[in-house]
């Protein structure tokens, strides 16, 4: 008799080995990360400040207007870096930044190329939707799980 | 001697409440979570809309607003996938951890 049909159980004791091999290294999804968690409150509390002073042309407010773009760049560079296991918390960052979409990336691009300052109903909605926006970074990466 | 059908049959009843419990969790939570979008997104909409006919808000404005909306329904829907994701990983490591401690009775 062939010893693979009779002598299962040593078998099974290998199966559960590479079961606990395989479940130990096949994460769906990146760790916690509090530079990852820092860089988007901290960028959520200076985007809204922009924002509120968005009723003023940007011409006085140009440098800091490049100094969030770069910074939400290297935000979302950092995110990148991670690897496919980070496509969630990459992807939340694409939108929120992406010029020609409608959250602070396109805010940004809007309030340059109209050249002109923003109507308060306008900049509390724009600020409620990035805020949001920044909110569900901030939801996800803190419930990430913490090694 | 080794007691592996008991080992086995462990892990699976384990396993089985692991994700059970998860899972009634995950959609409890994801349900609530969307119906909070829902309704946050209702009542922009409806402040936006008054203040747009009061001419608050151009069209222009009115229009970029809602767009947002939609992006943030996307970020939504991928925060979502992400803790669906990270409840997967919670299993993951529950299973570790179970199989771990079975394991141990063994020897």
């Amino acid at each position: 008799m062939h010893a693979g049909i009779t002598d299962w159980r040593p078998r099974k004791g290998v199966t559960g080995i590479l079961a606990v091999v395989c479940l130990a290294g096949c994460a769906a999804i990146t760790g916690y990360d509090p530079t990852s968690y820092k860089m988007a409150t901290d960028l959520k509390a200076e985007a809204l400040i922009l924002i509120e002073k968005a009723q003023y042309p940007p011409a006085q407010h140009a440098a800091a207007i490049e100094s969030l773009r770069i910074k939400l760049r290297k935000a979302l560079e950092y995110e990148k870096g991670k690897g496919e296991r980070n496509r969630f918390t990459r992807e939340l960052w694409e939108i929120l930044s992406d010029p020609n979409g409608s959250l602070l990336g396109g805010f940004l691009k809007k309030w340059e190329t109209e050249n002109k300052g923003q109507s308060p109903a306008f900049l509390d909605g724009i600020g409620k939707n990035v805020g949001e926006a920044f909110d569900r970074i901030i939801e996800l990466e803190s419930h990430k799980v913490k090694d | 001697m080794l007691d592996f059908d008991r080992f086995f049959k462990e892990l699976k009843t384990g396993m089985v409440e692991i994700a059970q419990k998860e899972a009634t969790d995950f959609v409890k939570e994801a349900t609530s979570d969307g119906s909070a979008f829902l309704n946050a997104v209702k009542a922009d909409l409806q402040v936006w809309t008054k203040q747009y006919a009061q001419g608050k808000l151009s069209k222009d404005d009115f229009e970029f607003l809602v767009k947002g909306k939609k992006d943030l329904a996307k970020m939504e829907a991928l925060t979502q996938a992400g803790l669906a994701a990270i409840r997967v990983d919670r299993v993951r490591m529950a299973m570790i951890d179970l199989i771990i401690t079975a394991a141990g009775k063994l020897v």
